[in-house]
């Protein structure tokens, strides 16, 4: 961005830092959030990315000697499955004040939330986060220097409230002058620490946020017998997982004469189940009545499941609740169609999407047999 | 009103596969009796094979039967089908378990068959061979092989015994 460079050289900022905005999954970005030191204070100033660049509503945050910014982060799939990286409206603060307090800010106006002390550099990320899993959560990331040494702390989302862990020192090769930490775009977090003239990498395991691939449907999901069961899927496009609560009858017959025999189907389950919810990868702005409107959920026949009613658990869970799902098989498939009534939180119309649900992962039970109910002779007309 | 076919209805939906169905004919086995003759009271057993299985609704099956028909049935009609033999299975895999089931048959119309006991008359005798020649009630079959297991036997001087069964 030679704009953005001529921008910074413009007003000389030391120790500035860039993050961007990008709201639409499908855009680029917006708008640039710069924050920089002037005079030993922090500021955060916005610029459109069209040209030419031009700072406005600049914030004044205090004394500072570093300053580190990035956008909270999430991404999901476009109507083509690929997945692109959007900005929630939160702008994410790192700062070092002039006394060596390290804090953060979620969102410029926000409060300060003390990290460390003695602290002489900072940087901040926000990491990968699993798409379905959210135990799998990279978090906000803030790598910081303190007496040379580096230090991470991380900062999980947990019941929509971000909880600090304990500070953890990375390995040292020598005293640390400068940190910086970024994502990779294969699903790490890379933290280069500057030793004087030589530099290291740390990079985190991998996050699969799910989408390394293109899922076309449902890949997988795990239920339990008869009560407190769940489906979890890994992934689809849209659909995070879907769940099954309550009565759960599941059944399969592992009958080896039986499995060469038949032709259509491995395995024969049978669900029945009160529950099915739906968990998304970013949260809807709409009535339950408004989803359920947009969605079709049919058996492996084709046959029409009716969804009795729609309860919304939370931001991005919705409970289906559905008596018919008893000959739904091994398989059900879900398709919604786009409304202008269904949107996530930052006005996006979620696209339309069609997901296939199979079954596996618990213990097969035997299914109850057919049992014969009569027997007659069906008079036939002969000439 | 003939009847060939039987309904077995179920509980549950069924394996519609037909190969399945097809692999069931000789699990099945049925036995009744029938009359011999319509002027008397007299049965015979019968154990029709099932010729075809056909799906016909998502709970029930029709199965065929071969070579005879239920019209002249006395009594009930007994299914048996072994789940060893067979391979019906419900639609969601499980195999049926055997079972034995007894109806009555229902909206039967006798036939005209078998005819009333029919009679042997001695219509000439050619040297000393004797040439028999009967006459039937009703119309029997032109298969001359229906015919050949005739036996005669002879009881004493007087008196020779021909049993058989001619087809219709």
């Amino acid at each position: 961005m030679p704009a953005l460079s001529k921008l910074l050289a413009k007003y000389r900022y030391s120790e500035s830092c860039v993050a961007l905005y990008k709201p639409n999954v499908t855009q680029p970005p917006t708008q640039l959030a710069i924050a920089y030191i002037h005079d030993g204070k922090g500021y955060i100033g916005y610029a459109s990315t069209a040209v030419p660049y031009a700072l406005s509503d600049t914030v004044l945050l205090g004394n500072c000697k570093d300053i580190s910014v990035c956008y909270d982060t999430r991404w999901r799939a476009d109507a083509d499955s690929n997945y692109h990286i959007y900005t929630p409206d939160l702008l994410i603060i790192a700062s070092v004040d002039t006394s060596g307090l390290l804090s953060v800010r979620l969102g410029e106006n926000a409060s300060k939330i003390n990290l460390d002390t003695g602290a002489s550099k900072c940087s901040v990320i926000r990491g990968w986060k699993h798409i379905s899993d959210a135990s799998i959560d990279q978090g906000i990331c803030v790598a910081y220097i303190k007496k040379g040494s580096v230090y991470i702390r991380t900062g999980m989302l947990i019941n929509d409230k971000y909880n600090w862990g304990a500070a953890i020192k990375l390995q040292s090769y020598g005293y640390a002058t400068d940190v910086n930490v970024t994502r990779t775009n294969d699903y790490r977090i890379s933290i280069t620490v500057s030793y004087g003239k030589t530099s290291k990498m740390f990079l985190s395991d991998r996050t699969f946020p799910g989408n390394t691939v293109k899922n076309e449907f449902i890949a997988a999901q795990q239920l339990a017998i008869m009560t407190s069961g769940y489906i979890e899927t890994i992934s689809t496009r849209d659909i995070s997982f879907i769940e099954g609560i309550g009565s759960l009858k599941l059944s399969v017959d592992m009958s080896g004469e039986y499995i060469n025999l038949q032709s259509y189907s491995l395995f024969g389950w049978n669900v029945s189940t009160e529950h099915i919810s739906i968990v998304t990868m970013f949260d809807i702005d709409s009535t339950p009545e408004a989803l359920l409107s947009a969605l079709y959920i049919s058996d492996i026949n084709g046959m029409q499941i009716l969804v009795e009613r729609i309860e919304q658990v939370s931001k991005n869970t919705f409970k289906l609740y559905t008596s018919n799902m008893q000959h739904a098989y091994d398989e059900a498939n879900i398709k919604f169609t786009s409304s202008n009534d269904v949107k996530d939180v930052i006005g996006n119309v979620v696209p339309s999407f069609e997901a296939k649900v199979f079954l596996r992962g618990y213990i097969p039970v035997p299914p109850t047999p057919p049992e014969v109910v009569s027997v007659i002779n069906v008079p036939t007309e002969v000439t | 009103m003939w009847s060939k076919h039987i309904r077995i209805t179920l509980d549950k939906p069924i394996n519609r596969n037909q190969a399945l169905l097809d692999a069931s004919l000789n699990a099945f086995t049925i036995t009744y009796n029938t009359k011999l003759f319509v002027d008397d009271s007299s049965v015979a057993k019968q154990t029709p094979k099932v010729s075809a299985i056909s799906y016909e609704t998502e709970t029930s099956i029709v199965l065929s039967i071969s070579d005879y028909i239920l019209d002249n049935v006395v009594g009930d009609v007994v299914v048996e089908y072994d789940k060893t033999k067979g391979s019906l299975a419900g639609s969601t895999g499980s195999p049926i378990e055997s079972f034995i089931k007894v109806f009555e048959p229902i909206n039967l119309t006798e036939r005209q068959q078998p005819a009333t006991r029919e009679t042997i008359k001695l219509l000439q005798r050619v040297n000393n061979n004797m040439d028999i020649m009967f006459t039937v009630n009703s119309s029997i079959s032109s298969d001359t092989g229906s015919f050949n297991s005739f036996i005669v036997s002879i009881e004493n001087a007087l008196t020779i015994t021909v049993s058989g069964t001619i087809k219709p």
